[in-house]
């Protein structure tokens, strides 16, 4: 009995587990995954580590590649930059320089503009001051207006007299003096040659006087005869001139001095023959004084002009008018030259004609010429005309 | 008697005929400038020393400046007199102190502006927006 009781309950005991294990399995069935691998291989995690690692890694060479790339374009920008800043500045240099030049050119004109404004000003107030006092006064009652200053004492010189302060009266003029500018003596510039310049520079269209330049002057005639033709020359000359160049008509003065025993034929015969005929011995210079120009045709761009001048001509002593063509024209040396010529007939400055025996013998008619340079002496004066 | 007559007439003339025209063409009056044959390049500072003249002005400063001499020295003075056109009439103006010279050019003082500097033998040649200054050597 007891033998099958315990039969029974093992029976029982095999039954329970089975049903135990079975109802296990079905409540762990959704829950629990099992995975068979072998053994060393990394897990998913690992796996995704390792991928995000080798991707942080692609990204960060991406970086320093991009990184170089943009250093070098920036490098290659910054020297793109440099050229073209040097490149500007040279031109801005030379645009500079430009403006300079012709800033020194325009302040040149505009003081010239001023001092003529100041002229003409103090001429008008003195002119107006005439005109009211004449109106005003009796003629036994015009004042005297000195213009020289004569009588009174200047600024800087002492003086015993004692100072009489100026008296109104009714016909007081107030006349205002002159800006001492006006006088004062143009302002100069330091060259880059460190010199310091005259602020004046040459103008063509200003009246100057002129320097006859001898070494680079030269005169002289040509002379027809019965066998050859010949040319004297000489450049032993002197004179000056005073002209404006862009408008001479009637302000054009000067003279010029030759001397008459130095024309050069090339043969020492002919010069001492020459010279007899000239009378150089009394009449030691031949003279060209010049008064007027016209048919003026001026070039003011290419400094040139053209005309017919007028004046008289001395030969022997004996002096007649002339015309003469001629050309002027500026150099780069800002030296003036002037050429021309015209025909004159000997006899009618009573120079003998020269004749060998009535079958050799020179013309009357000789055309006489001009090749002169001339250096300007500034502006000319007022007392020039 | 007629004859003598004719006989002298030949006498003087047949010397005579021997002479040429010596005519002076038009275009052979004026005197002209020597031609300027220089071959020129940039200034080294080695070939400055020396006294120099002018020979030719040209430009705007040409109208105040007659003539100028410099005088270069190798330790760098320089010493310079140019006769200038004043209100009174011509002037010499004289002057001294360093000079210096760097890619091509000179500056005359050390606050001066610089002016383009060019060698040929024997010559100098000084160029600024105000002109040009021809030099010749003249001396050590």
């Amino acid at each position: 009995m007891p033998k099958t009781l315990l039969a029974w309950i093992g029976l029982l005991a095999l039954v329970a587990l089975g049903l135990g294990t079975a109802a296990g399995l079905a409540v762990l069935n959704d829950r629990v995954r099992i995975v068979v691998q072998a053994d060393g291989t990394p897990d998913a995690a690992a796996l995704a580590t390792a991928q995000l690692r080798d991707e942080v890694g692609q990204v960060q060479r991406d970086l320093r590649a991009l990184a170089d790339a943009l250093t070098a374009g920036v490098q290659h920008l910054a020297a793109a930059q440099d050229e073209a800043a040097a490149a500007h500045a040279v031109t801005l240099g030379a645009q500079i320089q430009k403006l300079h030049a012709a800033h020194e050119q325009v302040s040149a004109r505009v003081q010239g503009i001023v001092d003529g404004q100041r002229t003409l000003r103090a001429a008008f107030d003195d002119v107006a001051t005439r005109a009211l006092a004449a109106a005003l006064l009796p003629a036994s009652a015009q004042p005297h207006i000195d213009q020289s200053g004569a009588d009174h004492p200047r600024a800087d010189q002492p003086s015993d007299a004692v100072p009489t302060p100026p008296q109104p009266t009714a016909l007081a003029v107030p006349v205002e003096p002159p800006p001492p500018a006006a006088d004062a003596p143009p302002a100069r510039r330091r060259s880059a040659f460190a010199f310091s310049l005259p602020s004046q520079a040459f103008r063509f269209d200003a009246r100057q006087r002129f320097e006859l330049l001898p070494s680079l002057s030269r005169v002289g005639f040509d002379a027809k005869s019965t066998l050859h033709d010949f040319t004297g020359v000489t450049s032993k000359l002197s004179g000056t001139v005073t002209l404006n160049l862009a408008a001479p008509g009637a302000d054009c003065r000067g003279a010029i001095h030759v001397d008459a025993a130095a024309l050069d034929t090339g043969l020492a015969g002919r010069n001492d023959a020459m010279r007899e005929h000239l009378a150089t011995a009394q009449h030691s210079e031949i003279v060209f004084a010049f008064e007027s120009m016209t048919d003026v045709t001026v070039d003011a761009k290419e400094l040139r002009t053209l005309g017919t001048v007028h004046g008289k001509l001395t030969i022997r002593g004996q002096t007649h008018d002339l015309t003469m063509q001629v050309r002027l024209h500026v150099d780069a040396s800002r030296r003036v030259h002037a050429e021309g010529e015209a025909k004159v007939l000997l006899s009618a400055y009573g120079v003998p004609v020269p004749s060998q025996l009535g079958m050799i013998k020179m013309e009357d008619e000789v055309k006489i010429w001009i090749a002169l340079q001339a250096r300007s002496l500034g502006n000319a004066a007022e007392s020039d005309r | 008697m007629r004859s003598v007559r004719v006989l002298l007439a030949l006498t003087i003339a047949l010397p005579l005929g021997c002479i040429p025209s010596n005519v002076v063409a038009d275009d052979q009056r004026a005197v002209m400038p020597e031609p300027d044959e220089l071959v020129w390049s940039p200034a080294e500072a080695a070939s400055l020393s020396g006294l120099y003249e002018s020979v030719r002005i040209e430009g705007e400063i040409a109208s105040g400046m007659w003539k100028v001499l410099y005088h270069f020295a190798d330790n760098g003075d320089f010493s310079g007199a140019a006769l200038i056109l004043d209100e009174g009439g011509p002037a010499f103006q004289t002057l001294r102190g360093r000079y210096s010279l760097a890619d091509g050019e000179i500056r005359l003082g050390e606050d001066a502006a610089p002016a383009k500097l060019d060698t040929a033998p024997d010559h100098l040649r000084l160029r600024t927006v105000d002109g040009t200054i021809l030099l010749r050597r003249a001396g050590d």
